[in-house]
């Protein structure tokens, strides 16, 4: 259902004609959401946005023929790969500058390198003309790029260019590219690394930070540069960092360097620590950040919202991981009113009814200030109703309590709507605040575009009294109903009816002809429940049936496999989605089931 | 429901064959047996010789096989570090005899778990009245299978004229879901031969059978494709007696530390290595933190690890197996780090390889690349052993 608009270009050869795109789908979310993406995009499809300079929305995105597109203002898209190529470009960061952003992707065509597109360059009848600026240093598609008050864009990236004189092959390289002249700096190696970490102020001063995994020692080092001037002698931050995972971010914020990593100690590296540490003098000396009570915690992902005023939010996806059989992800919220000197215990922002929550996850975080002192927002991605939505709340006291808290944003029947690790999609207009979030159109998640909703205090109040007033009662009665329409089915051999009592996750994947085809071998007599315990929108029910196998000869091996009638308990878990009970489909052999809560 | 198993262990140890060691035999080795209400394992078991047991085990003879199963059962079967036990018989063969046996009895349920119409004039299974489904009560369970001759002696082989280099015991296994008709196979390891009659032999000796040790292995999207790990340690004694306790480690490091590379050549470090006793099913997901997870949607290809590990004081740590043969667990001893080799001193580049390591892949729906495929597809592939194995190449 996702490819109608690449298959409609397909079909008139739009690809060939324009690398323009108009984007103008049907807004299929009731509404409230305003489409922002023109092609429909993988489930996990990679994407960036900024603002510019007068708040301005702009948007770069893969589509799911991979082909990279930026989104104007005006919502036209436009190719930023010329001659309609897929597959080639990767990985994709913008910056903002005044009236547009710096755009930066690695592709191979006409050169392999790392290439930079200013949109204010960009005419709109003429192709586009990225600079590439990795020389070679064989870039990969890891990069950043940060633009300050002179038009200064500070670009960062890692390549693979061997025999380079830090003795590893994975390097940090920078560049300046100055937008009032056009010129770009000499390319400058900083360190050894894979992680292109970097704050930039607004002056130009900037502060890379490398964790140095394959160098003796492994360590977390640092290497600032002041705005004009050279870099300095890398600083060592931590000297006891063996491992760390992918989440690795720095931030500048009032006057202030900080930079947050996830460690990993231990033999069976499952020791994980949120770690961080902060600089007051350019990155010469740092102070380290620890967190102890989210020791053994892995983190999934984190994002930081700041007022200015020294208050600081950070939001992250955690759970606990010490053993492999692991709990569900769940969302917290550290707080700081010292610009990061000394932090908050981590608030679990799900706190309604923990028992119950701990059998679904919710992750992703994104978060933001308002415009009013002390306000503060965070919307995750929660899968409490079996499908994926959206919840937020609200702070008015920086972040010390919550209230409305666990707000349910609206979302259209059979759809999941959901957020990614990155980047940190909420922002705040004297209007309120702004959200963009992926929208899944069914339950395979194979396909999504992306959306945004502007909201204020005051839809999250409506929300939450909505969400009061049409809170379903999934209750034992209807259940039961169900249950027993589901087995009388099975009983009478009616499989589509069966089938249709089946998650729509199970459904989304398997079609009709599938399920039937596997369906008759086991024949029920009976099915009597007796006993259901019901947790939120999750039952498990206890049944008795009666069954046999009646005599058949296996396919594969010609052997006759047949089961006298016997009677045996079984343990179905039934689920309440969107509004009716539907049967979780599981895999036993494997204990898999196709919903993702 | 245990009672069978309970009390044929039980009847095993009373007539003194749970105990015995295997000291002269050839042997054949299926590290993976996976049983469920809805998973059963059918393993095709090939005997060349008539240098077999008896009935009890107690003296050569021609007319007997030793089937040795070592399981985890139960809330143990997902346990990844439980113990193993043991459970095994003697069960009639002949020569040059195949016999086909669903290990969880769902086929061939009125055959003791023997398929395929096998006649029973010269292998007298019927007759014997022994059922071969040894997993038939023991559902869910996990596990591997020995089968053993007593065909290693040397002057059996020379009496018997029959090839030295060649196994008298070999085989294959078929894992069948068959809910879905989903199924995968293996070929089953067999005992290294005699090269000359003056040989030693440890016929239980499978370290040769571990995969190599490290192994890039391709990942499919995490979204779409479930990856699995099956893996079984390996020892100089594959066939201990009662219970089985080796210990081995699976660990994604595709340079000097815990990573791994996606589809565009980026390296992702964060994975965390899992330990696993006698057999387990680890999946991708336990090996990779939340953090690689979820920048590997599309998948990518992680060097894979395997190796044996010795508790030092509190820790499990990597070990080599001694080099000589040896027909008891001893023998592993703690890695030694290589000191000249900078950031690859770390003691686990300098470990055997430990275990024998099948990866599984099998889709949610009926979907390839996001394109329809009409069903399921369960596959497997059991990582090869590096052919410059020591053990492999040095046996005695």
């Amino acid at each position: 259902m996702g490819n109608k608009n690449s298959n409609l270009a397909w079909l008139f050869g739009l690809w060939a004609i324009s690398s323009y795109l108009v984007a103008a789908p049907q807004d299929s979310t009731g509404g409230l959401f305003r489409p922002l993406t023109g092609a429909w995009m993988e489930g996990a499809g990679n994407w960036d946005y900024a603002l510019d300079g007068s708040g301005q929305l702009w948007l770069a995105y893969y589509d799911r023929d991979r082909l990279l597109r930026l989104r104007t203002p005006q919502r036209q898209e436009r190719l930023l790969v010329p001659d309609n190529r897929a597959q080639s470009p990767s990985g994709i960061a913008l910056a903002p500058t005044a009236r547009g952003v710096i755009a930066l992707w690695r592709d191979k065509h006409p050169d392999k390198g790392l290439y930079l597109l200013d949109s204010e360059r960009m005419a709109p009848d003429r192709p586009i003309n990225p600079i590439e600026i990795g020389g070679d240093t064989e870039p990969l598609a890891r990069f950043v790029a940060r633009v300050d008050q002179d038009d200064r864009v500070h670009l960062l990236w890692y390549g693979e260019k061997a025999g380079q004189p830090t003795g590893s092959i994975h390097n940090l390289y920078y560049r300046l590219f100055d937008r009032k002249t056009g010129e770009l700096s000499p390319i400058e190696l900083v360190a050894a690394g894979i992680y292109p970490v970097m704050a930039v102020d607004q002056g130009g001063n900037l502060v890379v930070v490398s964790w140095q995994g394959d160098v003796q020692g492994r360590r977390i080092v640092a290497r600032a540069r002041p705005a004009g001037g050279q870099f300095a002698e890398p600083v060592v931050i931590a000297d006891d960092v063996s491992e760390i995972t992918p989440v690795f971010e720095a931030f500048h914020v009032n006057d202030r360097w900080l930079v947050f990593w996830v460690s990993q100690y231990g033999l069976d590296r499952r020791g994980f620590r949120l770690e961080g540490a902060y600089s007051d003098d350019l990155g010469k000396s740092w102070q380290r950040l620890d967190f102890p009570a989210l020791h053994g915690y892995d983190i999934a992902n984190l994002n930081l919202a700041d007022d200015g005023q020294g208050h600081l939010v950070l939001a992250i996806t955690a759970r606990q991981r010490t053993q492999p059989n692991e709990q569900k992800q769940d969302v917290y919220v550290i707080r700081s009113s010292d610009r990061g000197t000394s932090w908050s215990e981590p608030t679990r922002l799900r706190s309604s009814d923990p028992e119950t929550l701990a059998l679904f996850r919710a992750r992703y975080p994104v978060v933001a200030f308002g415009r009013r002192p002390g306000q503060v927002l965070v919307v995750w991605e929660d899968w409490r109703t079996i499908r994926s939505s959206l919840y937020a709340s609200l702070s008015n006291d920086y972040g010390a309590t919550w209230q409305p808290s666990e707000v349910p944003v609206p979302r259209e029947p059979g759809t999941n709507l959901g957020l990614r690790y990155a980047p940190n999609a909420l922002y705040a207009t004297d209007q309120g605040f702004h959200l963009i979030a992926e929208h899944y159109p069914d339950d395979q998640l194979k396909e999504q575009r992306l959306v945004a909703l502007a909201f204020d205090e005051t839809n999250l109040k409506q929300w939450a009294e909505a969400a009061r007033h049409q809170q379903v009662k999934a209750d034992e009665g209807s259940l039961r109903k169900r249950v027993e329409s589901y087995w009388q089915a099975m009983q009478q051999g009616d499989y589509k009816t069966t089938y249709e009592h089946l998650d729509s996750f199970f459904r989304s994947l398997t079609p009709l002809d599938v399920y039937l085809s596997k369906m008759g071998k086991i024949k029920y007599t009976q099915a009597k429940i007796e006993g259901v315990q019901i947790k939120g929108p999750i039952a498990e029910v206890r049944l008795q049936v009666q069954a046999s196998i009646p005599p058949f000869k296996a396919q594969t091996t010609g052997e006759t496999i047949k089961r006298d009638e016997r009677r045996i308990q079984i343990l179905e878990r039934w689920l309440w989605i969107d509004g009716d009970w539907f049967k979780e489909f599981r895999i036993e052999s494997q204990d898999i089931a196709f919903t993702r809560y | 429901m245990f009672a069978k198993n309970k009390l044929a262990s039980a009847v095993a140890a009373a007539i003194g064959v749970s105990a015995v060691g295997v000291a002269q035999a050839d042997t054949v080795f299926f590290p993976y047996v996976a049983l469920s209400e809805t998973v059963t394992t059918v393993v095709s078991v090939i005997n060349t010789t008539e240098n077999n047991w008896n009935s009890d085990g107690s003296a050569r003879a021609a007319t007997h096989l030793h089937y040795r199963f070592y399981y985890k059962t139960g809330a143990n079967a997902n346990n990844l570090t439980a113990n193993c036990e043991e459970y095994n018989e003697y069960l009639p063969t002949s020569r040059n005899d195949i016999q086909t046996i669903d290990l969880g009895g769902i086929f061939g349920a009125n055959t003791s778990g023997v398929l395929f119409n096998d006649p029973s004039v010269n292998n007298q299974w019927q007759q014997s009245g022994r059922d071969y489904a040894f997993g038939r009560y023991l559902i869910p369970a996990r596990g591997y299978l020995t089968v053993d001759n007593s065909n290693a002696d040397p002057s059996f082989i020379a009496n018997r004229g029959e090839l030295a280099n060649i196994p008298t015991l070999s085989g294959e296994a078929f894992v069948f879901e068959f809910a879905s008709g989903a199924a995968w196979g293996y070929p089953a390891y067999s005992s290294l031969p005699p090269r000359a009659i003056t040989d030693t032999l440890y016929p239980a000796d499978f370290r040769y059978a571990a995969s190599r040790n490290p192994a890039d292995v391709a990942f499919m999207p995490l979204s779409e494709v479930t990856t699995a790990f099956l893996v079984t340690p390996v020892s100089a004694d594959q066939t201990p007696d009662v219970a089985n306790n080796y210990r081995a480690r699976i660990d994604i490091r595709s340079t000097v530390r815990g990573d791994l590379f996606d589809r565009d050549e980026n390296l992702i470090s964060g994975t965390s290595p899992v330990d696993v006793v006698c057999v387990g099913r680890v999946n991708l997901p336990d090996l990779i933190s939340d953090g690689v997870e979820a920048r590997l949607s599309n998948g990518g290809w992680g060097r894979v690890w395997n190796y044996r590990l010795v508790q030092v004081g509190s820790n499990w740590v990597p070990a080599n197996f001694a080099r000589a043969n040896q027909p008891s667990t001893g023998g592993l001893t703690p890695t030694p780090a290589n000191a000249a080799a900078g950031a690859f001193a770390d003691p686990r580049y300098n470990a055997d390889d430990g275990a024998v390591v099948i990866k599984l892949e099998y889709n949610l729906g009926a979907t390839l690349n996001g394109e329809a495929v009409g069903g399921t597809y369960n596959n497997a592939i059991m990582l090869r052993p590096d052919p410059n194995n020591y053990f492999l190449n040095n046996y005695q």
